[in-house]
């Protein structure tokens, strides 16, 4: 230490949520004489502003360095307190807290104990704040370009409000045509817009802006950087890449269709005549039901959850196939008045503005619904009979009225579920996202936070976060663009600050560290055989520290001796404390 | 067994008054729960109308449960879809009244109210012809008239109501292919007479005691004044006892019926919101059956019979309207399925706990 | 004296320190022989740290992180686990019985498992009786 250490410790009664059964006096009193600690004060309400005021006087009256608080969880209050060391002229990091709340007072129930656990935590507190060590704030500069992958109706929607605001946007378009799913939808549900007049119009906005480059049939291999300062190169087939730089990232490459081949209780592939949501869709589009005989059918069978809600399958919801399914009945019964439309369906959710109202409407067209067991047993597609009348026949149990039923049908409609893409992972890595269990993105927080991803910089939007229909895809898509309109505006933005470095002296080049890193912020110099930190991409976990052999590297506010030193302090007091017992 | 789904049911049941708002029903299951008819085994509404929706026309025809049901609309006002359960099961009855009748004239009385208005009109013409043959004589109308409802009983009752009755019994019992102990059939014939006079289950339909006090009154009124009528020769006796019996039964008719007639026109209880054309060819007919009747009567104790002759005449169009047509195709099997379904219903439970 | 057994925890950020804030905020009762220690990922666990808690006198030392795939850094849950199972060999081979080291997935609304858990630690501990490390290095030293 250059300095001498001098250490305030403070221990807050927290009211009687703590000092009920921990004495906090004696406490105060016995640690104020461990080596270093200067000054040493209980107080009613430390998180107050007399108790912050009491720091911020302290430290400038008595020249203390550095700050032990005993009191409720660092969760709840550390930042308080770095503030108010920063108000102090100190730097916010010279200062620890110790848990006697949540980890002592509340959960130990004899007061002799309690207190001396409290006295245990706060003595490895005061002797791993003797080797903190000042940290500066960073920021970095943002590149106001913002790179969209996927151009389908969220990636177009973000990209037209960034553009309107003025900033450029690069869209990266994988196939030939901006749409994506809205391609092969005909109207769409509860309200049937048509799907194409949406498309058409977006799509015209979008490519006519001069702030949207569009890029059709390329892909992106690897985004290198960081929130402000990301770049990657695009690519077209093998033939020409472009160099992009940009300062966030939007995600929204969409979804795909579930494949009902796996399935066998639904014959899809068997019989001509079963067919998925999307190919019924394409007839709609054309303008013509028919089967593949090219025969209006008498009787459509429509099946919901088909990958969907289902443990062998996808356990989750598709959350759309069932107002989609609603909509066909709808589309068939006014295309073949006289046509007999059953749907069948293990739950009907109609959630959302004029859906449930979608369902009432349909229910009284004269469409029979049947509900069937997803978890029991699945409806069973069959050859029908000579004498039946139609071509297949649907068996199954039917859940309301408890019987076993067959239903007569010419064509069935499978409402395939949406899952992620194939190439999810890549597309995720390649930006530094990470997948949930059903390979959908995972976002930084599922309630507070749903469009932002762990890695600063980046959103995901639309139903590569998880299936939604249109107007959740948008909200999404809009709430993203304000996000990073928002980063743009202030033109620079804080960057983590207990990330890992590298001492190039100690480096053997090994390259573990490479290895174990989940942002690569890590990489390997060549020239110089070591490990370079890139400390914009750090997020600060230290695995890289704790792989390290030669201990080269370090996690800054978490270094070994900070960590070694509290182990040491509070097992020295515990220690202590048995030998005066006995 | 493994029912084939059938939606045309649907659209034939729509012939039968129904509107199509039952259609909207999700089974919630709030109408069983509010039944007060609801046992273990018995759960309609709900049942029957997803058996409906289904269209399982072989599971219904044997179905027994909807003749226990006396429309007390509870299960209507709870509804939270609006579906009028109460009044599908009204349809329903209807329904079950062609699939009992071997004729099929009730069907085609259904579904066509014109074919029914040819046919009371062509009954009426009868009448005004049989009266120009007996010259409109008063004597000879009477004594013709006295004969003619005689023999309108016996054949009806043996040529239609007997055979519906033993295909209602072929549906109930003998299709579900049920054993039924010999001796329950004759344990339970008595509850079959109880609960054909009385109509006693409607009081299980709950809060509804002056209902069924009225029903009870018509009931008692109307069989009476066939007895007195057809056995006593009412109109033409001189037994003091007789006569006046003859008018209290008769007023009974007319006054109660005339009660019926004004709720049915006021709409206020759910039960009758929804008039089929054969609810008010039932009510109104009764009415002036028993009107008729009744002034007929005084008009022979006031001895001005003779130039009066057109009440007679039009209580014997009544008469033979009612007798013809309403009794054998209209509702007025309701009173008589009713209680038989009660009656199978109780064979159907012990061939059960056998 | 009874024997009362001295436990040095490491818990991440994230989950398992969040999940022990909620034992406290549910009021949940548990042993009080356990000292946690915040990291900010269970990967950042080295085995000098526990090293360091057993020469120092600790009897067990338990380690929670978040569960599999849900580590707020991705994967360093993984590899605190693979560290974890060549921290007991080596323990072991030191004369430390292995299972006086712990590692659970504590998520962090998982308050309750928490408490169940450091009871069940601190009385598996308890059975094992002292652990002797620190008596021996003094006396070899």
């Amino acid at each position: 230490m250059m300095e001498d250490t001098r250490i305030g410790l403070y221990v807050c009664w927290c009211g009687t949520n703590i000092a009920k059964m921990v004495d906090v006096e004696q406490v105060a009193k016995e640690l104020g004489d461990l080596p270093n600690v200067v000054l040493s004060k209980t107080y009613k309400y430390m998180c107050s502003d007399p108790g912050q005021d009491m720091i911020i006087q302290d430290i400038q009256e008595n020249n203390l360095n550095r700050v032990v608080v005993a009191a409720c969880s660092p969760r709840i209050h550390e930042l308080t307190f770095r503030r108010a060391l920063a108000n102090a002229g100190l730097n916010p990091y010279m200062f620890q807290m110790a848990n006697i709340r949540e980890q002592v007072s509340w959960v130990h129930t004899d007061r002799e104990e309690a207190t001396k656990k409290a006295k245990s935590l706060i003595a490895g507190a005061i002797s791993r704040v003797a080797y903190h060590e000042a940290l500066e704030k960073r920021t970095v500069e943002i590149d106001p370009a913002t790179l969209i992958l996927g151009g389908g109706i969220a990636g177009m929607s973000a990209a037209l409000e960034i553009a309107d605001a003025g900033k450029q946007v690069y869209l990266v378009e994988k196939k030939a045509q901006l749409g994506g799913q809205l391609l092969q939808v005909d109207l769409t549900f509860p309200f049937m817009y048509s799907a194409q007049q949406l498309r058409q119009m977006i799509i015209e906005k979008v490519v006519q802006h001069p702030n949207i480059q569009v890029f059709n049939n390329q892909v992106v291999e690897e985004v290198n950087g960081y929130i402000g300062n990301f770049s990657t190169q695009i690519k077209n087939g093998k033939k020409k890449e472009t160099e992009l730089k940009f300062g966030n990232v939007i995600v929204a490459t969409g979804l795909k269709a579930f494949d009902p081949q796996g399935i066998e209780a639904y014959a899809y592939g068997k019989f001509p005549n079963v067919i998925t949501s999307l190919e019924f869709e394409k007839m709609l589009l054309k303008g013509k039901i028919q089967t593949k005989e090219g025969k209006v059918p008498k009787n459509i069978a429509i099946i919901h959850c088909v990958g969907s809600r289902n443990k062998d399958y996808h356990e989750y919801c598709s959350r759309t196939c069932c107002m989609t399914a609603l909509k066909f009945a709808n589309q068939l019964k006014s295309a073949i008045p006289d046509s007999n439309v059953y749907e069948l369906y293990a739950d009907m959710r109609s959630f959302g503005k004029g859906c449930e109202e979608l369902y009432t409407k349909t229910s009284t067209k004269g469409v029979t619904f049947l509900m069937f067991d997803q978890q029991d047993k699945l409806p069973e597609v069959i050859k029908a009979g000579k004498n039946d009348g139609c071509e297949m026949l649907i068996q199954m149990d039917e859940k309301l009225s408890g019987e076993e039923v067959e239903i007569p049908a010419d064509l069935i409609v499978l409402m395939v579920g949406m899952e992620a893409h194939e190439d999810a992972k890549k597309t995720g890595h390649s930006v530094g996202i990470s997948l949930c269990g059903n390979s959908f993105y995972i976002e930084k927080h599922p309630k507070l936070d749903p469009v932002a991803t762990t890695t600063d910089g980046v959103y995901i939007v639309g139903n590569c976060q998880g299936p939604k229909d249109i107007p959740d895809s948008i909200c999404q898509a809009k709430a993203a663009a304000a996000r990073i309109l928002g980063t743009i505006n202030k033109k620079q933005v804080e960057i983590e600050v207990t990330t890992a470095f590298a001492n190039e002296e100690l480096c053997c080049g090994c390259q573990t560290c490479v290895q174990v890193c989940p942002y690569t912020a890590l990489s390997y110099e060549e020239e110089k055989n070591i490990s370079v930190v890139n400390e914009a991409l750090c997020k600060g976990c230290g695995t890289c520290g704790s792989a390290c052999p030669c201990g080269a590297i370090s996690s800054r506010h978490f270094t070994d001796k900070q960590i070694l030193s509290q182990i040491e302090g509070l097992m020295e007091m515990i220690l202590q404390e048995e030998i005066s017992e006995n | 067994m493994r029912y084939r789904v059938n939606p045309d049911l649907k659209l034939d049941l729509n012939r039968f008054g129904v509107k199509e708002d039952w259609q909207d029903c999700f089974h919630c299951g709030n109408c069983t729960a509010v039944c007060s008819l609801t046992e273990e085994n018995i759960l309609f509404p709900r049942r029957i109308i997803r058996n409906v929706q289904l269209g399982f026309k072989n599971k219904l025809v044997t179905d027994v449960d909807p003749w226990l049901c006396y429309y007390c609309g509870e299960c209507s006002e709870t509804c939270p879809r609006e579906a009028n359960p109460g009044e599908l099961m009204m349809s329903f009855r209807r329904w079950l009244t062609i699939k009992y009748d071997w004729t099929g004239i009730a069907r085609l009385f259904y579904k066509s109210l014109p074919a029914f208005l040819i046919a009371m009109i062509v009954v009426a013409i009868g009448i005004i012809v049989i009266g120009i043959t007996k010259d409109f004589k008063a004597e000879a109308m009477m004594e013709f008239g006295h004969k003619f409802e005689k023999y309108v009983i016996y054949a009806v009752a043996c040529l239609i109501l007997l055979p519906n009755l033993l295909r209602m019994f072929w549906f109930v019992i003998l299709k579900n292919k049920l054993k039924v102990p010999v001796f329950a059939y004759i344990s339970n014939s008595l509850s079959l007479f109880v609960n054909l006079f009385t109509q006693k289950n409607y009081l299980k339909c709950e809060g509804d005691t002056f209902r069924w006090v009225e029903h009870l009154l018509i009931v008692i009124g109307y069989l009476g004044l066939l007895v007195i009528t057809v056995f006593f020769n009412w109109f033409n006796t001189d037994s003091e006892t007789v006569k006046w019996i003859g008018y209290i039964v008769g007023a009974l008719v007319f006054i109660f019926t005339f009660d019926f007639v004004l709720k049915r026109s006021s709409k206020k209880r759910e039960s009758s919101k929804f008039s089929h054309p054969s609810d008010w060819m039932f009510v109104v007919w009764l009415f002036l059956l028993g009107l008729t009747a009744f002034i007929t009567r005084i008009l022979v104790d006031a001895g001005a019979i003779e130039n009066n002759l057109w009440v007679y005449f039009i209580h014997l169009i009544v008469i033979a309207q009612w007798g013809l047509l309403i009794v054998p195709f209209g509702k007025w099997t309701h009173f008589l399925y009713r209680a038989f379904a009660i009656y199978f219903s109780n064979l159907k439970q012990a061939a059960l706990m056998k | 004296m009874s024997f009362n057994p001295k436990i040095v925890s490491f818990l991440c950020n994230w989950c398992s320190y969040t999940g022990a804030d909620l034992a406290g905020t549910s009021r949940m009762k548990y042993a009080s022989n356990i000292r946690i220690i915040r990291v900010m990922c269970s990967g950042r666990v080295e085995p000098t740290f526990v090293l360091k808690a057993f020469q120092q006198g600790a009897d067990g030392v338990l380690i929670c992180g978040c569960h599999p795939g849900d580590c707020h850094y991705h994967e360093g849950n993984y590899n605190c686990l693979r560290r974890f199972k060549l921290m007991q060999k080596f323990i072991d081979q030191m004369g430390i019985e292995k299972d006086r080291m712990k590692l659970k997935w504590i998520s962090a609304s998982e308050g309750k498992d928490f408490a169940k858990l450091v009871d069940q630690f601190t009385e598996e501990i308890r059975e094992f009786g002292p652990c002797k490390v620190k008596e021996i290095v003094e006396t070899l030293s």
